[in-house]
């Protein structure tokens, strides 16, 4: 075997692949719903049970709130709010139904 | 697109890091990006990041020959290339060793690929019908391959100490224990042989055409096939593949050097198929994609089928144009200089690796290794460090 003729079916390889490559980029999910983040924050209750730990954290870093909505509150209100944790490019992140002020 | 090309060359970088350097291995780079992934995802997608991961993958299972031949110092996935790439080496022939095992990842690549339909239908039939069996068919093939070598008694000398070294081992809390496993077992026990015997590399011959006829074609399919079925099954891989191919197929150096070098491409890109119809990762660096992306469907193992082409491709260009370089620099320099470096190179990894209970595994290992070469029988018994604790885990 020649070493053209495997150059050559190398070339042929990334010809194909690269078409096909653009193909199903179009339709592949890039984002992905597992969560992969990291938090930081200070204990403040410990609760061992059989099999797992649940520990509460005080976070250091606050949660991003998406609202598709406008909502009139400011810096320091206190507010409840109802939706559910998404992510966003790997992040955490919490997507709000409703903010309501308290 | 753009981001997936880059994704693509930045992991194609990464292989010929890990492919060139004994005993850094692809899965070391995964966990890795696995650690500062929370980091890389402020940039990036969890897709691009699987995308580095196979790119590296690919192109390191191309250009890890390149050490195993010119060097004598293997991974644990081409230690079946070493002692026939060595062989080629002292005819002169060393690059053409190399080009033999790109022909069979390059043309098992492209065979794996065409045949993934197939496998995705018969893989969870496959599975569920071998997995009960598998030890007792292992147990067979083992059987067989001691029965046909021509010095028996050595055979199962060397394959029951080699068995017992690989349960301990594999079994204890040693770091990285692969590496000086099978370092010592199939890498130092072969380069103190040569040093022993003051061997001379001698001018390697670099023709534009290598002589391979159909029969050593048919390794192709062999490699396909072998490396395929066992990125199914747990604690089985490409030097396992490799070890039982050539039990089952008698061929000669230049087959089994297409037939180890397809068996370790093909083994790393059909556990992507793996974990589509089992959702189980059969290698490291898979699993640390699925730790990052955790599911593979019908269009992402479509979007993987064409990088692993596009990787393929520029790998195989890659491997011949750096074999072709090495080639000529291993002419240069007095392969007992070179062989005394890769020795105390991969001491001293296996210390950093895996402490010093992983230099005595080291040594324990190359007196091991060195039984089958200076007694006559089969290299491939020595697998048992591998295959042994294969057969316990599925049989007990």
């Amino acid at each position: 075997m020649k070493e053209k003729t495997l150059i050559i079916t190398a070339i042929i390889c990334i010809i194909i692949g690269l078409p096909s490559l653009f193909f199903a980029s179009q339709f592949v999910k890039a984002d992905d719903p597992r969560i992969l983040s990291s938090l930081s924050g200070k204990v403040v209750k410990i609760a061992e049970k059989d099999k797992i730990t649940i520990i509460d954290v005080e976070m250091d870093n606050a949660m991003p709130i998406v609202s598709f909505d406008k909502i009139k509150i400011k810096k320091g209100d206190r507010v409840e709010i109802k939706g559910e944790i998404a992510t966003y490019k790997g992040k955490l992140e919490f997507v709000a139904d409703k903010v309501e002020r308290k | 697109m753009i981001e997936y090309l880059l994704g693509i060359v930045i992991g194609i970088l990464f292989g010929i890091i890990t492919g060139l350097t004994p005993g850094v291995h692809i899965n070391l780079v995964s966990v890795m990006l696995l650690s500062i992934s929370a980091i890389l995802l402020e940039w990036t997608s969890p897709l691009m990041i699987a995308v580095i991961i196979i790119s590296m993958g690919v192109t390191h299972t191309f250009l890890d020959a390149i050490p195993s031949v010119f060097l004598g110092a293997p991974d644990p996935d081409t230690v079946m290339a070493v002692l026939p790439g060595h062989k080629l080496l002292f005819e002169g022939k060393g690059w053409d060793a190399v080009r033999l095992t790109v022909i069979g990842s390059l043309l098992c690549l492209i065979l794996a690929i065409v045949l993934m339909p197939l496998f995705a239908l018969i893989f969870p039939i496959i599975y569920s019908l071998m997995k009960p069996i598998l030890g007792w068919i292992l147990i067979l093939i083992v059987f067989i391959m001691i029965i046909k070598d021509s010095n028996k008694k050595w055979a199962i000398t060397v394959f029951i100490f080699s068995g017992i070294l690989g349960l301990i081992v594999l079994r204890s809390e040693i770091r990285q224990p692969l590496f000086p496993l099978l370092s010592g077992m199939f890498g130092i026990s072969a380069l103190l042989l040569s040093l022993s015997n003051s061997v001379e590399v001698p001018l390697q011959v670099a023709e534009e055409t290598i002589d391979v006829n159909a029969k050593d074609f048919l390794a192709i399919i062999g490699g396909a096939i072998s490396g395929s079925f066992v990125a199914l099954f747990p604690g089985l891989g490409a030097a396992q593949a490799a070890a039982l191919s050539t039990i089952v197929f008698k061929i000669k150096e230049y087959a089994y050097l297409i037939l180890v070098g397809g068996i370790n491409t093909v083994n790393f890109v059909i556990a992507l198929v793996s974990v589509y119809t089992i959702e189980k990762a059969r290698n490291g660096a898979i699993a640390v994609v699925m730790e990052i992306i955790s599911e593979i469907d019908l269009t992402r193992l479509i979007f993987f089928a064409a990088i692993t082409l596009i990787v393929g491709g520029i790998a195989t260009i890659l491997t011949l144009k750096i074999a072709k370089g090495f080639a000529k620099v291993i002419e240069w320099i007095d392969y007992k200089w070179i062989s005394l470096g890769i020795i105390g190179f991969i001491t001293v990894l296996s210390l950093i690796l895996s402490g010093w209970v992983g230099l005595i595994v080291l040594v324990i290992s190359t007196a091991v290794g060195v039984i089958p070469q200076l007694c006559g029988c089969c290299r491939s018994n020595a697998m048992g460090c591998l295959l042994l604790p294969v057969i316990v885990f599925y049989v007990l």
